[in-house]
């Protein structure tokens, strides 16, 4: 499986190089958590809001794009190209699950992206000497695990909503509004402790934070070892809720295609 | 008047055709709410904690998520659509017959298409407005109502020019979305009151990708605050933007090689 992934890797890998400006470009164009800073940037200058103060926000935010960067996902564009065009049939032949092909794909980018990245972090840091993370070694490794399961998340979610298109012509439409809560939800639009008490509270147990927020709030310092475990737990389980409810669409979509593909 | 007329032709025929498809009429209806909702709530966070963002009070700032709205509305129903149109047609070789028609070809390049349905954001743009003023219990004076149609065509103005540039690439780039969806990035920016950004990101967003004078200028036009200097700056930037954006469409036709023979 090990050797399989790393044929298909080295394939991505040279595909994406092919494109590296674009790649560039597609992440000039992440400026929502820059956006977003700029905001809360300029209302905490007369003094910290519940309790962030201007350099928490910079913390805050500038971790949560390199977050966004690493966890960036495209698939369902691919998905529901090749499920329009027949593509995917050819896949089907293949003698591996089409996913793999898909992760692959997306996996090469996040092995090209910290090339980029870490220069841009270290001049992050050079401007922003304020930035203050909690870098225990423990929670540098749930921070690592949090991403990759912030990623996998996210990457099932809008595979099952390109799955969608076996079924319905809106499945875009319906990534839109998920991508639109997660925004909301995720640590986006503000953090969540910024939010009126029972929305944060209801907010920690949806997977939209597990998609983004979470990993920033674990070396933010604001979370207590108790939260922390708490918060694993619930990751865990939204990573395995997901992976079942993709097992359980694809078998049904796979029936479903073959009905009318022949 | 024979342009309004071929304008009027063209969006009838596009409502025609989109009304066939009724269920997918009353879905974009309830996405555009849903949105309107989403921007709405995006902007109220920021008053759980003060009651004033960038010297703008909440139904003040929801005048600017209003125009936000409303240009979104312009954007996606008039000039999106028609950047589609080109590409396809510079790609198949049938940009050849859109040169050929007796009408002139940045009008109908950059204006034939539309997706009625956007409308909805425009309408709901234009609510929003309504509402916000009578929040505020004002009623505007007829000079400022002047002033507000006056930003409001230069903006229009400005959007236009922008999105003629971007459909202007489509001679050199087989594809645009990095484009678009960049200048979607910055256009995001403007759901807030430019005054509350600092340095360099305002002086960016005024004269740069000017989407100041989109959605925060019109807005302050309607309030009464906006000063003198800046309806002129805005109308020579409107001005302005529009000649470069022709002369550069001009100037990528010219570079533009048949695809058929």
């Amino acid at each position: 499986m090990i050797r399989k992934y790393l044929a298909l890797l080295r394939r991505s890998l040279a595909a994406m190089f092919e494109y590296r400006a674009s790649m560039l470009i597609w992440m000039l164009i992440n400026v929502m958590p820059l956006v977003m800073l700029a905001v809360w940037f300029s209302m905490s200058e007369g003094g910290p809001i519940a309790g962030y103060t201007q350099s928490d926000f910079v913390s805050y935010y500038l971790l949560l794009a390199l977050v966004q960067q690493m966890t960036s996902v495209w698939v369902i564009y691919e998905l529901d190209y090749e499920i329009r065009h027949g593509d995917l049939s050819i896949k089907l032949l293949h003698p591996l699950n089409p996913l793999h092909d898909y992760l692959s794909s997306n996996l090469a980018d996040k092995v090209l992206k910290p090339v980029v990245l870490i220069p841009l972090a270290l001049g992050a840091w050079l401007i922003f000497p304020t930035m203050h993370y909690e870098w225990t070694p423990i929670r540098v490794l749930v921070l690592v695990a949090a991403m990759i399961a912030a990623w996998f998340i996210r990457f099932m979610a809008q595979y099952i909503f390109g799955l969608l298109a076996f079924w319905i012509s809106d499945s875009m439409t319906l990534n839109d509004i998920w991508f639109a809560l997660a925004e909301m939800l995720g640590g986006m639009i503000a953090p969540l402790d910024l939010f009126p008490p029972p929305v944060t509270a209801v907010a920690h147990w949806l997977p939209f934070r597990f998609m983004l927020s979470f990993p920033v709030e674990i070396v933010s310092g604001r979370l207590t070892a108790t939260d922390l475990a708490v918060g694993v737990a619930t990751m865990l389980f939204w990573v395995g809720l997901i992976f079942v409810i993709y097992r359980w669409v694809w078998r049904r979509g796979i029936r479903q295609f073959s009905a009318f593909g022949a | 008047m024979r342009y309004l007329k071929l304008l009027g032709i063209f969006y009838k025929y596009s409502l025609v055709s989109e009304l066939e498809y009724r269920a997918k009429f009353l879905a974009n209806v309830f996405m555009s709410v849903f949105w309107l909702g989403w921007a709405i709530v995006s902007v109220a966070v920021f008053f759980l904690h003060t009651d004033k963002i960038g010297d703008w009070t909440w139904p003040e700032v929801l005048m600017v998520v209003a125009l936000f709205t409303f240009f979104s509305g312009v954007m996606e129903a008039l000039l999106r659509p028609n950047v589609g149109a080109v590409l396809d047609q510079i790609r198949d070789g049938t940009f050849d017959f859109v040169l050929t028609k007796p009408v002139n070809v940045q009008f109908i390049a950059s204006l034939r298409n539309i997706v009625v349905w956007r409308l909805s954001d425009v309408v709901i743009g234009l609510g929003l407005i309504v509402y916000a003023m009578s929040q505020m219990h004002v009623v505007p004076t007829l000079g400022q109502v002047v002033l507000f149609v006056w930003m409001l065509l230069a903006a229009t103005a400005i959007v236009y020019a922008l999105w003629l540039m971007m459909v202007s690439l489509a001679f050199w780039f087989v594809r645009l979305d990095n484009f678009t969806e960049l200048f979607y990035g910055f256009y995001q920016a403007g759901r807030y009151p430019v005054t509350i950004y600092n340095g360099v990101v305002r002086v960016i967003l005024t004269f740069v990708v000017p989407i100041a004078f989109v959605t925060t200028f019109p807005a302050s036009a309607l309030l009464g605050r906006i000063d003198q200097t800046t309806t002129i700056i805005g109308f020579a930037l409107a001005i302005g933007l529009f000649i470069v954006s022709n002369r550069f469409w001009t100037f990528a036709i010219k570079h533009y090689s048949s695809a058929s023979s």
